[in-house]
């Protein structure tokens, strides 16, 4: 009885300074090498990279996500694997389990740089539609959309797949949307817990997209300094454009000869859809090369507004005949005081 | 054996392995060590009661179990597994061979081993180590510290043992090849023990998977051959595993099987089995047994995991008593 009590009070004492932990041994950890073979047939190696998805992530995703919080075996220690073609990434990997009424089901997406869906398959799935889901037919209806188009497959308001967007059969509808649902958790997840890693790879994606000869990229820490500021106040005498600075990211594309080719400039505005991410790729002569929206343009309106600017040089207020224009001003501001600047 | 021996000669070293390998975060290569590792305390105890003993035995274990991948840049590189016990055992009258007395305390190696995955997508990865045997369907569910288990020692002699393999996960299929001491918890041979296995298997993520093994070995003189074949199919929240072994001891024939039929909840933190297991080994005589077993395992948080099992001897060989026998553990990981 002495030993029973003893024992008591040490698991006791061991469950008061709980945290997540995985139940299992890590030595059932296995990495899904073949998975990762299947989705990139031209790799040629993956590199891990373990992080702590932790409270913070789960409650964001819950917020931006509801009602597909992370179950609480999602919490811990979870690794992306960064998939590469010699030295170079191709994308990611990311393995994340739904629960369902077969048990749990895990899914291993293929994700692009540009953090859209690439493909994904069943690492484990215990229902009899599981075939039909698989299919091309309907694994490439997903393929090439963002967190945002994923969520544009569901009905408003609803956790039901709108099948005048998505084919499916009805009857393995329910596992389609366990699988979208995974799709959309893993996207996020992946940018909320991978941000640094994402970050670095999504510029490196962009600018082999538009420009040639690029040997690597470097993320410019804290763009907006006291030297931007001031040369936007110059440029914008009569009036900012009114967009904020929180949002801000950039990088600047090096060539194989060490020369910057350009910088692609990321900040939030606020457009059709609510708050979206634009990226501004400028060459090192300020001329516009393209604009993007990270988040899909909603409208092909907006879009053509952006896109006007495409091939120009913009240095004055007197170029912009709107507001788009004015914000592309803005960028090119900003990125030629960060050539001057950092090229010192 | 005296407290300070034990202490000098069993705890100490490996313990003072770990601790190492536990306060390197604290040197200068602190943040690549910190990078892709993963590290828990695990603490279990078990309680084991046979009709046929008048008291009930106790395990308790105390460990580290650590992981972690080595990258560069152009990918991993390896995973290092260090999985390194105290076990204290308490009238444990049936027990593993590497405890001396029913009441011991020894340093239990479980998975220990380095296993290098640089040589990229066809060459396969090299294991070095402490590693678990490559046969029949232990290799592929992880039953390690726990109370559900496939009859691995009883058929094979073995479980887990010092050396080396090579393993990789290829389209289609997989495999894991192993050439060990013989030695158990110990890395040196024994009397010219050797134990080889491997096994080929289709990918176990699918719902059925099949796997084919070989194994020799020669075990305190006893030489050992087998061929077996494993399979899982799940249906739902329902998987069916069944293992077939075929071969010699010593010249005598050996027949052992396996069924195991098991049912998660959707939460997939309750499992509930029940297996058959089959033995049979034809010398002058046939002699057969058969055991069932049923089990529970209940995971009520990600830390704690509470299980029990029973097992009831169906049948015997002639010379042993049938005995009925109830285990359950609690196990926490922190």
């Amino acid at each position: 009885m002495k030993n029973i009590i003893r024992l008591l009070s040490i698991y006791l004492v061991l469950f008061s300074i709980s945290e997540s932990a995985l139940a299992e041994a890590y030595c059932a950890l296995r990495d899904p090498v073949e998975t990762i073979n299947r989705l990139y047939p031209s790799s040629t190696s993956y590199k891990s990279i373990v992080k702590v998805i932790n409270e913070d992530v789960r409650r964001t995703v819950g917020q931006t996500l509801p009602p597909n919080s992370l179950h609480f075996s999602e919490l811990g220690k979870h690794t992306l694997y960064v998939v590469m073609q010699s030295d170079q990434p191709l994308g990611y990997v990311h393995v994340r389990s739904e629960q369902s009424e077969w048990g749990l089901v895990e899914i291993a997406w293929a994700i692009n740089l540009d953090l859209t869906a690439r493909d994904f398959r069943f690492q484990r799935c215990r229902s009899r539609y599981k075939n039909i889901v698989e299919h091309s037919d309907f694994r490439t209806q997903l393929i090439g959309r963002n967190y945002r188009q994923l969520a544009d497959l569901f009905i408003q308001d609803s956790l039901r797949l709108d099948t005048a967007k998505i084919a499916i059969d009805d009857s393995a509808r329910a596992l389609a949307e366990v699988v979208v649902r995974s799709g959309m958790k893993t996207l996020l997840v992946t940018e909320l817990g991978w941000r640094a890693e994402v970050k670095q790879n999504s510029f490196l994606y962009n600018a082999k997209k538009y420009f040639e000869h690029v040997s690597r990229i470097e993320i410019l820490q804290s763009p907006i300094d006291d030297l931007v500021i001031e040369k936007l106040n110059t440029v914008f005498s009569a009036g900012h454009p009114g967009t904020g600075w929180s949002g801000v990211d950039a990088a600047k594309v090096v060539g194989f000869d060490g020369a910057t080719i350009g910088v692609l400039y990321r900040n939030t505005l606020a457009l059709d859809n609510g708050i979206e991410t634009l990226q501004w790729t400028i060459a090192a002569d300020g001329t516009i090369v393209n604009i993007d929206n990270l988040d899909g343009w909603s409208s092909p309106l907006t879009r053509a507004a952006f896109q006007n600017n495409l091939g120009q040089v913009l240095n004055s207020v007197d170029q912009c005949s709107d507001r788009a224009a004015l914000f592309t001003l803005e960028a090119s501001t900003v990125v030629s005081v960060l050539l001057e600047a950092r090229a010192k | 054996m005296a407290p300070r021996h034990l202490l000098l000669h069993k705890v100490l070293p490996p313990l003072s392995a770990l601790c190492l390998a536990s306060i390197l975060p604290l040197s200068a290569l602190a943040l690549e060590w910190r990078d892709n590792l993963r590290a828990k305390l695990d603490a279990s105890s078990r309680a084991v009661h046979a009709s046929d003993l008048a008291e009930t035995g106790f395990q308790h274990a105390f460990g580290l179990d650590m992981h972690k991948v080595f990258s560069g840049d152009k990918g991993d590189i390896g995973t290092l597994i260090l999985q390194g016990y105290i076990t204290r055992i308490n009238n444990m009258q049936r027990r593993p061979g590497f405890f001396e007395h029913p009441d011991d305390t020894e340093f239990v190696y479980r998975i220990f081993n380095f296993n290098y995955t640089g040589l990229g997508r066809k060459l396969p990865n090299i294991r070095v180590g402490h590693l678990e045997i490559p046969y029949g369907l232990e290799a592929t569910i992880p039953s390690n510290g726990t109370l559900r288990q496939y009859q691995l020692p009883r058929n094979i002699g073995i479980k887990a043992d010092w050396g080396f393999g090579l393993n990789k996960q290829h389209t289609g299929f997989e495999y894991d090849v192993s050439l060990t001491s013989g030695g158990g918890q110990q890395i040196e041979r024994r009397d010219g023990s050797y134990v080889f296995a491997a096994r080929v298997g289709t990918p176990r993520d699918e719902n059925l998977s099949v796997g084919v093994s070989v194994y020799k070995s020669e075990l305190n003189g006893l030489v050992r051959e087998r061929v077996g074949v494993d399979a899982r199919y799940y249906r739902g929240l329902i998987g069916w595993f069944a293992e077939l072994s075929a071969g010699e001891n010593a010249g005598n024939d050996i027949f052992n099987g396996l069924l195991e039929w098991n049912r998660r909840n959707a939460r997939e933190n309750t499992l509930l089995y029940l297996q058959l297991a089959y033995f049979s080994e034809a010398g002058a005589l046939r002699e057969t047994a058969t055991q069932a077993i049923a089990g529970i395992k209940y995971e009520p948080t990600n830390s704690l995991t509470l299980s029990a099992q029973a097992v009831t001897d169906v049948d015997t060989y002639r010379s042993a008593e049938s005995k009925n026998t109830l285990s359950v553990q609690v196990r926490y990981r922190f």
